[in-house]
């Protein structure tokens, strides 16, 4: 589903993402982890194709990323860490945006809308400006307006934070029952257990590199997700 | 702790202004522009008010009612200061955004207060300054002034601003309150706007005919005020009498409703900021949607934006509210209207109807800069537009669509009822429609263009990058500049060999080329440039 190859990224000479390759097949729930600007964000962007990159390739669903963008977007779901939102729009006029973009029937529209809403709980809210929801409110329109174009491919930016433990686990469902479906989901967070029990495999970045990744079982071997983190972390303190 | 707020605020509206560059300073280009810009504006206000006391010094002083000269200073600058700062206050001091944020901090509540009022009082000194001087220097040149004259001028141009405060202050308290238990309140909002810009037009419009009445009835208007008006009667008698009395009596007019005010507010500001305010939740009824494409979809969501923040209009789109205005006085007062042409028919010289009309429509087109703020209005949701399977070139055509609609059509209407009223061919009829509709064609283009440019995505109040962003600055001033270039070059070059009709026409040629020739930039080069955004 997805294949990162060499991704480089710079700011201003420091390299975000230097060198980083990955690949999630269909049907994999893919753990992206790493501290605070290790690159994790960058990298998400740049699969979604919200930020140019400066080398190496994306191919999402066999389509380059660079070359045939608008296709790729097409067949992907992007929610950043922050889902800053059209405030001034209700939550329901945000999904019939994103459903005319993304061109979604009337007729599925109406039938997602009504699905996701009822799931996350939100449909009485649906009338309200955006600018009065809360921020695990706009959260779960944000999930909403990911799921209304069926899209094959998950991209979440820390998708749990803000929602509450019953939301959290409707969206373990919902990115399960993609894979299951064919799709698959590529997420971050800095939540380890959750990675350990949702995700069929992980990588771990570090200062744009990628220094672990593989399958759950693979990489984590006798140990926890948390112990081998901090383990790679002092290993690369040594270093 | 005061000193620093008020530091953070003044940086806050200086970054909404020019945007600082990644190491934390400013642009020195962008801000010698801004300084420019700010300095010709100052000293257009400070020509016209010049202009007003000279006319009224002579017939006052001469009438011995030399206080009405300093009353209406005090009037203008009082008006000045609550009309421009009602609003801001209205949003630093009720509903800053980051109020809760310096409440969660170890920050004394009067401190926020007082860092927030001393913003608001800035800008009403800088009002009275203005206003003040505009009076002194005719004074002064008049011979009329003494040295404790001078010195109480001074007194009470100080004092006046707090008075003016207290004043903006109430005003701003009810302003915020009404409209947060409104459900609609965007179109209160607007109203009010518009009132308080209505207001100011007929004042200026008919600033003339004031003071010709003024002069012919100086004692009775006088009198008048001296009744009805009793702190700017003694604001007014204080300096040109050099009346002691009168300067105590005008303090306790300033500093008694300042202090009150003040301590009702610092006593209150904790339980204000507190109150919950809201309208009532309105339930989610399933409705049948239509499916559209994603040009529709994204002029829609620019339209709403604006739609739903009059003070996007007001600031953007104010030639539009001008121009449906001339569309109804067009249609409605046509007589009135022909009367009055009749009259100026001799300062118009040679210029025909249709040409002066199509060229009136461009002048109040320039006012339309919403497409130099289109861009960095998405600010942090530029993610989303980025993200969408939608090419940047859809991006950028929605973003002139949303122009056209919000100033093309006005600009059509009032072309077509002007067409109808006052052009005789059909020549006359296609070039008030189609010169006009070139223009904003191309103000649309060059606006997003500027834009892409220069954007500010990091505002915290998006009025303030409609307002006070660079590229609208640029934008307005640019195309009232564009349209001077063409006005001179017909003047001093063209007018040998052209008539006005032929000028207009090829006038009309070029904005469209132009516009095609930008578009063509923003459809490729320019996409590029959004993409690195």
């Amino acid at each position: 589903m997805l294949r990162i190859e060499h991704l480089v990224k710079t700011y201003g000479g420091r390299r975000a993402v230097d060198d980083l390759s990955l690949h999630i097949a269909p049907g994999e729930i893919y753990g992206f982890i790493g501290h605070n600007g290790a690159g994790k964000t960058t990298t998400l962007k740049a699969v979604c194709g919200v930020i140019e990159f400066d080398g190496g390739e994306i191919y999402i669903a066999g389509k380059s990323v660079k070359k045939e963008p608008l296709e790729c977007k097409r067949r992907t779901a992007f929610i950043p860490d922050n889902p800053d939102l059209y405030d001034f729009l209700s939550g329901i006029k945000y999904l019939n945006f994103i459903a005319d973009v993304y061109g979604v029937s009337a007729e599925d529209r109406r039938e997602r809308i009504r699905k996701y809403a009822d799931i996350f709980e939100l449909s009485s809210d649906l009338a309200q400006s955006i600018s009065a929801y809360s921020h695990g409110m706009k959260q779960k329109l944000a999930l909403i307006s990911a799921f209304i174009h069926d899209p094959d491919f998950l991209v979440f930016d820390e998708p749990f934070v803000g929602l509450d433990p019953k939301a959290s686990r409707t969206m373990k469902d919902l990115m399960r029952e993609k894979c299951d479906h064919g799709g698959a989901v590529f997420f971050s967070t800095h939540i380890l257990e959750v990675a350990e029990k949702l995700c069929d495999k992980v990588a771990i970045i570090k200062d744009g590199r990628l220094v672990a990744s593989g399958g759950m079982d693979e990489i984590r071997g006798d140990s926890s997700l948390e112990e081998l983190f901090f383990e790679l972390d002092e290993d690369d303190e040594w270093e | 702790m005061i000193g620093k707020l008020f530091i953070l605020n003044l940086r806050s509206l200086a970054a909404t202004i020019i945007k600082p560059d990644r190491k934390g300073g400013g642009d020195s280009t962008k801000t010698a522009m801004f300084v420019l810009i700010a300095a010709v504006l100052a000293g257009a206000a400070f020509m016209m008010f010049s202009l007003m006391f000279e006319t009224l010094l002579e017939p006052l002083f001469g009438a011995g009612i030399g206080w009405m000269y300093f009353t209406l200073l005090g009037v203008s600058a009082f008006a000045m200061c609550v009309v421009g700062t009602v609003f801001s206050a209205t949003s630093q001091i009720f509903s800053a955004r980051d109020n809760e944020r310096l409440l969660a901090m170890p920050i004394n509540p009067s401190a926020i207060l007082i860092s927030r009022l001393l913003v608001i009082i800035a800008g009403e000194y800088a009002f009275t300054t203005l206003i003040a001087l505009s009076a002194f220097v005719p004074w002064v040149r008049g011979g009329y002034a003494t040295a404790a004259g001078m010195l109480i001028f001074f007194l009470v141009n100080l004092l006046l601003p707090l008075m003016a405060l207290a004043v903006t202050l109430l005003l701003a308290w009810v302003l915020g309150s009404v409209t947060s238990r409104l459900k609609h309140k965007n179109i209160v909002s607007f109203v009010i706007g518009i009132v308080f810009l209505a207001a100011y037009f007929y004042g200026v419009s008919n600033l003339q005919r004031y003071l010709v009445k003024l002069l012919m009835n100086g004692s009775a208007i006088a009198e008048a005020f001296r009744k009805s008006l009793p702190p700017f009667y003694s604001f007014g008698k204080s300096i040109a009498e050099a009346s002691v009395t009168d300067t105590f009596l005008f303090m306790l007019w300033a500093l008694v409703p300042f202090a009150i005010t003040v301590l009702l507010l610092r006593t209150n500001y904790m339980r204000i900021l507190m109150a919950r305010r809201g309208a009532a939740k309105t339930v989610y009824r399933e409705k049948a949607s239509k499916e559209r494409g994603a040009l529709w979809a994204l002029t829609k969501k620019d339209l709403l934006h604006c739609l739903n923040k009059p003070a996007i209009i007001l600031n953007a789109s104010l030639g539009s509210l001008f121009m449906l205005i001339v569309a109804v006085m067009l249609v409605v007062r046509k007589a009135a209207l022909f009367s009055y042409i009749d009259q100026i028919a001799p300062m118009l010289g040679e210029l025909p109807l249709v040409p002066l009309m199509a060229i009136m429509l461009m002048v109040l087109g320039s006012l339309n800069n919403l497409s130099s703020s289109l861009i960095s209005l998405e600010g942090s949701n530029l993610w989303i537009a980025k993200s969408i399977p939608a090419p940047t070139g859809t991006v950028m055509l929605s973003k002139i669509c949303a122009h056209l609609a919000m100033c093309g059509l006005p600009c059509l209407v009032a072309s077509i009822c002007g067409a109808a009223v006052l052009a005789d061919s059909l020549a006359d009829k296609a070039a008030l429609i189609l010169v006009p509709q070139a223009w904003c064609a191309f103000t649309a283009t060059a606006g997003l263009a500027i834009n892409l440019n220069i954007p500010k995505l990091d505002w915290t109040n998006e009025v303030s990058a409609v307002k006070q962003g660079m590229s609208a600055i640029v934008a307005m001033f640019g195309a009232i500049g564009a349209l001077a270039v063409f006005g001179l070059a017909w003047v001093f070059a063209f007018r040998q060999f052209l008539s006005i009709s032929a000028y207009l026409w090829c006038t009309g040629a070029a904005f469209a080329l132009g516009s095609a020739l930008i578009f063509a930039w923003l459809a490729v080069p320019g996409a590029k440039k959004f993409a690195r955004l």
